[in-house]
């Protein structure tokens, strides 16, 4: 693990909390990984271990989104008003603008979230309803897309922040700042 | 940040595929040859068989 990202934490982001958020994202991308991959007759009993895996994940951060309404652990409320205005700065080339991801990234949090949880509990209940096995594959296929997406997002955002930030320390220092 | 949530999915992704693994293996009684059959089949082939 190297000290990356000494980006200004505000009081409310304890050590704890953003612990918290790492274990939650490992456990549902672990697990929508290995369940993606196993939505299999023949693998259904691993299909079940990381599927519920994931649904005990969704569980717990919903709780704790829900009991801890302010800080890192809230649920993502993308504002329509703030993305408009970030998309504005960044079209007129506020370099600032670009280091500070949040906007996109909590419309696609609550995509992620709402599409990767319908696809988790569809799953449940076709454990029980056979007929919602087709529902909850089409939901499984459809999340995918959305995966893939937030993975290039972030991808994507971690350049332009790189480039932004090289950019705004360039009249301070002048070697390269590797990503 | 960026750097975290990767290491942390990939370590995950293993530990919840050790864990699946071992589930369908020992406790289903499958065996680790006939699940891993199972899991190769499920990844790269979907229904058909190997041609
Ligand atoms: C494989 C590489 C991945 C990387 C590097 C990555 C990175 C990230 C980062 C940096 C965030 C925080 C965004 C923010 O600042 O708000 C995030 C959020 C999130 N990611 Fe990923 N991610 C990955 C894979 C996945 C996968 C496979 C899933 C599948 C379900 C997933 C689901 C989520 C969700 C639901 C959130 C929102 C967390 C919350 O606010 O509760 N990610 N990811
Ligand atoms: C992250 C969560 C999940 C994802 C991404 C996911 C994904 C998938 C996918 C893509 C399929 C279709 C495979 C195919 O036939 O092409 C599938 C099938 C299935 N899944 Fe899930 N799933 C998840 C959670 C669950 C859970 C929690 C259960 C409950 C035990 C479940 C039960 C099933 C069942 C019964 C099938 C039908 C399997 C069959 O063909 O016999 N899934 N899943």
């Amino acid at each position: 693990m190297t000290p990356t990202d000494p980006r200004p934490t505000t009081a409310r982001r304890t050590p704890g909390r953003l612990l918290f958020l790492f274990a939650f994202h490992a456990a549902l991308s672990g697990a929508f990984i290995v369940a993606y991959l196993t939505g299999d007759e023949d693998t259904y009993a691993m299909h079940q271990v990381a599927g519920y895996t994931a649904l005990a994940a969704l569980a717990v951060r919903l709780l704790a989104g829900v009991l801890m309404p302010v800080g890192p652990l809230r649920l993502p409320r993308p504002s329509l008003s703030v993305t408009l205005d970030w998309l504005r700065r960044v079209a007129s080339g506020e370099a600032r603008a670009w280091g500070q991801r949040r906007p996109l990234l909590a419309w696609m949090a609550l995509a992620l979230l709402a599409v990767v949880g319908a696809a988790t509990l569809s799953g449940a209940i076709a454990d029980f309803v056979i007929p919602f096995e087709k529902l909850h594959e089409a939901l499984g296929e459809a999340s995918l897309p959305v995966v893939l997406a937030h993975v290039a997002l972030v991808v994507a955002l971690l350049g332009l922040k790189t480039v932004a930030g090289r950019r705004a320390r360039s009249n301070i220092r002048h070697e390269v700042t590797a990503p | 940040m960026i750097r975290r949530m990767l290491t942390h999915t990939a370590a995950a992704t293993l530990v919840i595929a050790v864990a699946a693994f071992a589930f369908q293996a020992l406790a289903g009684g499958e065996g680790v040859a006939r699940t891993a059959g199972s899991l190769a089949t499920a990844i790269a082939g979907g229904d058909h068989d190997a041609d």
